[in-house]
């Protein structure tokens, strides 16, 4: 009995931990945290942004307003297309309506602890004038009786060029965010790259083997087939050598250099590349500029690729590869077959084609500098 | 007894640890823009996307925020202080709105329908008079393409009876008893009528007046009689104003409602699931074998639900 308890308890518990982490309570707004006339006053606000398509400009305030643990921020609307004393008296209305529900005191914007995981707090959003005005109150006062007409004329210009200053800046703001944001990830891209290059090089070392069987020789090609590591090669051995090559091959030795095979990723360099069947075939799909697909091999010059579970195409002029991590396998280059009796050194190549590692610069070089020719896409 | 209590921590352990989890999402006013942070966990699966999402209404429904910069999209990395900067320049339906964010992740291959208010229209068919109804859908999120031959069989393990070889065509032959199990094997559904019509007509975008499914020209959207004698691969035609594909044509698609004629004139406005009895599904969007007409995005069909033919297929969908 108790055990059951336990058991619906636990189930129980868990449920709902499970909803919170997967963001699945919704947050709600509690019916305190708005006064009727905040809310009324809103959904005039809301309506009036409705019915214009003029620029606006928004400004923020350091005055959040906090009601029952939920803070907000303050608005104010300002037209661009309006005039300016139609701006001032504008203003100083909706100034005077909401300042009623503004506290002076300053204070952080906090997030609400009730609220679901993947749920941020609410705020409301101020506009460019409001901003303006918490930036230099004395600008923003009303018609002094002291004040001659030009100065207070002169006054409404400040203001309108303050605003206009204050959405300048944000947008500098943005523009530096965001080129810092590129950078960033640009540095981290080429730091990624040269760790995991260096952890390449490291692993690099010679090799030697002796071949446990070879295939049949094919007298066209002049080559033997050779499985080493799951991997097939062929090796280039003249006729004329290749009965005593077959005889002693017991006796031949395989040297080469083994590294950590890289892995990499097909970053898409075009605005639209085609993903096909096959080298060639039918489109199964269309990639944009910076999608990333798992690279499986080269096929010619064509990047073959892991597209949403199963294998695509893409050609090598759309797109280019990116060194994202190292596998724990090894694989092998540079691979040579000695002839036991003559000395002779043969060529091995891989006949699946092995992704390149970054050492292989050669190849690599002549991707980027697209000199592969292929459809047009 | 013991063995179901592990097996019951053990699922939901491994469920919970299974893609995102994103905390301490905070958002502030700064200047003319909105900064959003956070904090994410579980690192987020190859084709997925980290996207931001807004409320205007307290909350019951969140839009998805296309032009932010920042910590989203598909290369995001887990970790604390992520941030998402959002410009509000001529964002005048923000201004003096009391807004919150929502952080979700977009699975690769599906769309984010924002939530929104449509209008349906239908022929009364006593009084045989135009007839309008105004329905109100949630966000969620829907199969940008039909389900393919070879999403069926990866996950059913086995081809639709009808496999011709082509294998990003749409899965056909299927009842609609099939897709659901399709669905429901992988954690999806099948979308309602009402979430079917109004993601086919753009959802929330302002492009959704279109005949076809994001074009009055049905050539540039669909498969139809006119254009094709069969099936073809799915994501070819133009997309919808939301991304969805072959909404039009290639091959109808199952919805979860029973169909009944004037179900739009009686059913509650807010997300209606259908009538609760019936003997046949909804399905809609038309194939290959249809003519322009039941190609129309407003046009209603059905089948007994073990029925299956050449040229019905569908799509899933799936809650926020």
């Amino acid at each position: 009995m108790t055990n059951k308890i336990i058991y619906k308890f636990t189930l129980l518990i868990m449920v709902a931990l499970f909803l919170e982490n997967c963001g699945a309570v919704k947050p709600k707004v509690p019916a305190s945290a708005l006064t009727k006339r905040e809310a009324n006053k809103i959904s005039a606000v809301n309506n009036d942004s409705k019915k214009s398509n003029e620029t606006q400009y928004v400004l923020k305030i350091e005055t959040p307003v906090e009601t029952d643990g939920v803070t907000y921020v303050q608005t104010v609307k300002a037209k661009s297309g309006e005039t300016s004393a139609n701006k001032k008296n504008s203003f100083v209305q909706n100034y005077n309506d909401e300042k009623v529900n503004i506290k002076a005191n300053k204070k952080e914007i906090s997030v609400n602890s009730s609220l679901g995981n993947s749920y941020s707090n609410f705020i409301r959003v101020k506009t460019v004038y409001e901003l303006a005005m918490d930036a230099n109150p004395p600008l923003f006062l009303p018609h002094d009786e002291f004040e001659t007409a030009d100065e207070y004329k002169k006054r409404v210009s400040d203001q309108v060029s303050l605003m206009k200053e204050i959405v300048q800046m944000t947008s500098q703001k943005m523009e530096i965010k965001k080129a810092q944001r590129i950078q960033v990830a640009k540095d981290k891209e080429l730091r990624t790259k040269s760790i995991l290059e260096d952890l390449m090089a490291e692993s690099s070392s010679s090799v030697e083997f002796t071949p446990t069987d070879i295939g049949r020789y094919n007298p066209e090609k002049e080559t033997f087939p050779i499985i080493l590591h799951s991997t097939q090669y062929q090796i280039s051995v003249p006729r004329e050598e290749a009965r005593t090559f077959k005889a002693n091959f017991k006796s031949v030795k395989i040297k080469g250099i083994k590294q950590l095979k890289p892995k990499y990723d097909v970053s898409v360099t075009v605005s639209k590349a085609h993903i096909r069947s096959r080298p060639n075939g039918s489109i199964v799909g269309i990639a944009s500029r910076g999608d990333l697909f798992e690279h499986v091999q080269d096929e010619d010059e064509w990047f073959k690729i892991n597209y949403k579970g199963q294998f695509g195409f893409t050609h090598m002029n759309n797109a280019e590869l990116k060194l994202v991590d190292i596998d724990d396998a090894y694989e092998y280059h540079d691979m040579v077959a000695i002839h036991p009796t003559t000395g002779s050194m043969f060529a091995m190549t891989s006949v699946d084609k092995l992704v390149k590692a970054p050492l292989n610069l050669a190849s690599r070089k002549l991707f980027e500098a697209g000199q592969a020719d292929g459809p047009k896409e | 007894m013991k063995t179901n209590y592990i097996l019951i921590v053990l699922v939901t352990c491994l469920v919970s640890l299974s893609g995102q989890t994103y905390k301490n999402v905070r958002a502030k006013q700064d200047g003319l823009s909105i900064t959003v942070q956070y904090d994410m966990a579980g690192k987020l699966f190859r084709g997925d996307q980290v996207a931001l999402t807004y409320s205007l209404d307290n909350g019951k429904s969140y839009s998805i925020i296309k032009n932010a910069d920042g910590d989203i999209g598909p290369n995001v990395l887990p970790g604390k202080n992520n941030e998402v900067n959002w410009l509000l320049i001529d964002k005048d339906y923000i201004i003096g709105k009391i807004i919150n964010f929502r952080m979700v992740t977009i699975p690769e291959g599906m769309v984010y329908v924002d939530g929104g208010q449509f209008t349906r229209t239908g022929i009364d068919s006593k009084k045989k008079e135009k007839t309008e109804h105004s329905i109100v859908l949630g966000s969620f999120l829907m199969d940008e393409t039909e389900v393919t031959q070879r999403e069926y069989r990866h996950v059913m393990g086995k081809y639709a009876s009808d496999y011709t070889g082509c294998m990003e065509c749409p899965v056909e032959n299927v009842s609609w008893f099939d897709a659901t199990a399709y669905a429901r094997k992988i954690g999806k559904r099948l979308p309602t009528e009402a979430e079917w019509e109004y993601a086919a007509k753009g959802g929330a975008s302002e492009k959704n007046d279109f005949q076809f499914s994001g074009s009055n020209k049905i050539s540039d959207v669909a498969w139809y009689l006119s254009n094709t004698e069969s099936k073809q691969p799915v994501g070819i035609k133009k997309p919808n104003a939301i991304g969805l594909y072959d909404m039009s044509g290639n091959v109808w698609e199952w919805c979860s409602d029973w169909y009944h004629e004037d179900y739009f004139q009686i059913a509650e406005s807010k997300n209606p699931q259908g009538p609760d009895y019936g003997t046949e599904k909804v399905v809609r969007g038309g194939s290959w074998f249809s003519n322009e007409t039941f190609c129309n995005v407003s046009r209603r069909y059905k089948l007994k639900p073990d029925y299956r033919d050449t040229n019905f297929g569908f799509r899933c969908v799936k809650d926020l």
